[in-house]
């Protein structure tokens, strides 16, 4: 079955039937499927969200009902900006937290750019790396006191428990297999030849200390304009999984949270590495969405 | 692309910020300006990629300053920082001058403060460098003071730390305090510590007399532009050493790593220049705690460093007029340096060194 079927079988069972106007919702679901590839992997994800319901159909329909889809872009562009259909789910009560706290693995030009707020120029980079690089000893951020987030202010973050094992593992090509696995896709950098990752580590009480609270993300946590790595995923434990950009089975476990404007000292960081560019298969990209449709289906069934 | 005219640039930049076109970059965690960097990358040959910078120049040109376009402007403001074409030398002195982006924030960045960072990008000129040093004053919050900073010390490192008084007066929080050391850590990673510690012994009082001393102080040993653990002779950079113990010698006592590491430099650096370093560090150390010094760190010195006995009287001498009860700390002070007078100075004995140490003091 043409995942697309399976989509739009899901969106009119589960949203379409609960909206006034059922021409609205057939209109939106021809505009998504007009985006091509883009909208058909935003479909899927959706579709995803809905059946483990970490999004509320009935504020889908409202969003549906409330705006006019326009053209395919424009149906992707409302989507890709929306702030109105929230994450329902958070973590589930009952699963308890790993304590092993969190990181977030970002390009340096993004640190430099988000965190810093610099322009991204060989000079300032140059500046940074004296300031922050130059003595993995002087890590601490509590001078990081605006922090941006990018256009939909989400921070991704993974389990530090992971990150270790993956260090580990990989000690050689730590960066690159970041790069690859949790499908950031850096296929070159601003300021040199080669992407280069930073971690920040995150303070182990954080989610004690901080009102932002890390949870399991949803398709409009994701940048669909133009679109990424990003499919979402169906369980129970409260984390979503990443997509490699190369296809691979490989799957790390991730959160996303609203931006932390002020970090304090015990927010840590410390230069990763340089990565290659990361090979690229959008066919799998597209297998894998949905493979994990699918799951999400089963799931349900199981669960019902 | 490759062929795109200055204008067709323009024209997409503009399109591009307003939504209407996808710039078609693939990745993740991508930031417009990013995505549209990326593109810029991609182009083959310099002369489309000067072309482009051109089209960044017309599309900023083209953006009226009201507050609706004040998110274009901030890509604007990147593009121009990262490509910077030269005909956008004009506009960017012209706007900075003028303070118009002052009042324009986006996502809590103030376009003023970028866009100085961008007119670090082209030459600052002396009318620049004025404007700086007016607005620093006059604007005096961090992030604006170390991006001033910065872009000073890419025409002359000095002007940039003429600025610190401004800096230091401006610290209210820790988390200031960190960046304006963070900002001295880069500072002295490029242009090394001799700049820094000449002004330092110069202003000292100035940084130790504020309630922001302290907090100052700790952001500099978190961030290491203070070294904690100064036990090696730094050959690369002799001034980081010394400034080092400079720093913590008014604040605790140096221990006998720190001036054994200290006594190393006269391997490197001139008996001319060390001795007035050593006896400024001695004197600090004396106020600090002048019992240490004698019993412990005095010794050290004559040994490792082969400081003068002059020096010591001198030093010893100074250590007593910061203490009220000059006799009964003229004898403390001969007899834990009964030792180094015997070995070192060749004063036959504690009473001999009381009596010339009070002829001292007067």
């Amino acid at each position: 079955m043409n995942p697309w079927d399976k989509v739009e079988e899901i969106l009119l069972s589960h949203v379409v039937t609960i909206m006034s106007d059922a021409e609205r919702g057939e209109s939106w679901l021809n505009a998504l499927k007009g985006t091509g590839e883009n909208g058909v992997l935003f479909g899927v994800s959706l579709a995803i969200d809905i059946l483990n319901e970490t999004i509320d159909v009935a504020d889908l329909a409202r969003f549906f009902t409330e705006h006019n889809p326009g053209d395919p872009n424009h149906a992707i562009d409302l989507l890709d900006s929306s702030e109105e259909i929230a994450a329902i789910r958070d973590r589930e009560p009952g699963v308890p937290y790993d304590h092993g706290g969190y990181v977030r693995v970002v390009e340096l030009g993004g640190f430099v750019d988000k965190y810093l707020r610099r322009p991204l120029d060989s000079e300032n980079v140059e500046w940074v790396r004296r300031e922050y690089l130059s003595d993995p000893r002087a890590n601490r951020l509590s001078e990081v006191q605006n922090a941006w987030s990018g256009r939909k202010g989400r921070v991704w973050v993974l389990p530090k428990r992971e990150f270790n094992e993956a260090r580990e593992a990989h000690a050689t090509n730590l960066a690159a297999f970041l790069n690859d696995v949790l499908g950031l896709g850096y296929n070159r950098a601003t300021y040199a030849e080669h992407p280069e990752f930073i971690v920040v580590y995150y303070p182990e009480d954080f989610e004690q200390r901080f009102t932002v609270k890390p949870r399991q993300p949803t398709c409009f946590d994701a940048c669909w304009k133009p679109a990424g790595f990003y499919i979402s995923y169906a369980h129970e434990d409260g984390w979503g999984r990443t997509h490699p950009c190369s296809g691979s089975e490989l799957r790390h476990r991730e959160r996303v949270h609203m931006k932390i404007e002020a970090l304090t000292d015990d927010f840590r960081l410390e230069w990763l590495g340089k990565a290659c560019e990361p090979k690229f298969d959008h066919a799998r990209l597209t297998l894998a969405a949905e493979k994990r449709l699918v799951e999400a289906e089963v799931r349900l069934r199981h669960r019902g | 692309m490759e062929s795109w005219t200055a204008n067709a640039w323009g024209e997409w930049l503009l399109r591009v910020l307003s939504g209407e076109v996808h710039t078609g970059v693939h990745a993740r965690d991508l930031d417009l300006h990013q995505q549209i960097i990326d593109v810029y990358l991609g182009l083959k040959t310099a002369v489309a990629r000067n072309r482009f910078g051109e089209g960044v120049v017309k599309a900023f040109e083209h953006t009226p300053i009201i507050p609706a376009n004040t998110e274009m402007l901030y890509y604007l403001l990147h593009l121009l920082a990262y490509t910077h074409p030269f005909r956008g030398q004009e506009r960017v002195h012209r706007y900075l001058l003028l303070d118009l982006l002052r009042p324009f924030v986006f996502e809590q960045q103030n376009l003023h403060t970028l866009l100085l960072m961008t007119t670090g990008k082209y030459e600052i000129t002396d009318e620049i460098v004025d404007y700086i040093q007016r607005s620093a004053r006059r604007h005096a919050e961090m992030e604006y003071l170390t991006a001033c900073m910065r872009v000073l010390a890419s025409r002359d490192r000095k002007l940039s730390i003429e600025l610190l008084p401004v800096a230091l007066a401006a610290i209210q929080t820790p988390a200031e305090a960190a960046a304006l050391a963070r900002y001295l850590k880069g500072f002295t990673s490029i242009y090394g510590y001799r700049g820094l510690y000449e002004w330092w012994i110069v202003n000292e009082e100035m940084i130790t007399e504020r309630d922001v001393g302290q907090r100052f102080y700790e952001a500099l040993t978190t961030r290491y532009v203070v070294e904690n653990e100064t036990e090696k002779a730094d050959t690369e950079d002799p001034y980081r050493l010394i400034f080092s113990a400079y720093v913590h010698a008014s604040r605790r006592p140096l221990r006998s790593a720190e001036v054994f590491a200290l006594a190393q430099m006269q391997d490197t650096m001139t008996a001319e220049t060390l001795e007035p370093i050593f006896q400024t560090v001695m004197q600090k150390q004396i106020r600090t705690n002048p019992k240490w010094f004698v019993r412990i760190e005095a010794p050290l010195w004559g040994k490792a460093a082969k400081v003068q006995p002059a020096d010591f009287l001198t030093t010893a001498a100074d250590s007593m007029r910061v203490e009220p009860e000059h006799e009964r700390h003229s004898d403390f002070i001969a007899a834990a340096m009964t030792p180094l007078l015997r070995d070192v100075m060749y004063i036959p004995s504690a009473e001999a060194y009381r009596q010339r140490i009070l002829r001292l003091v007067g």
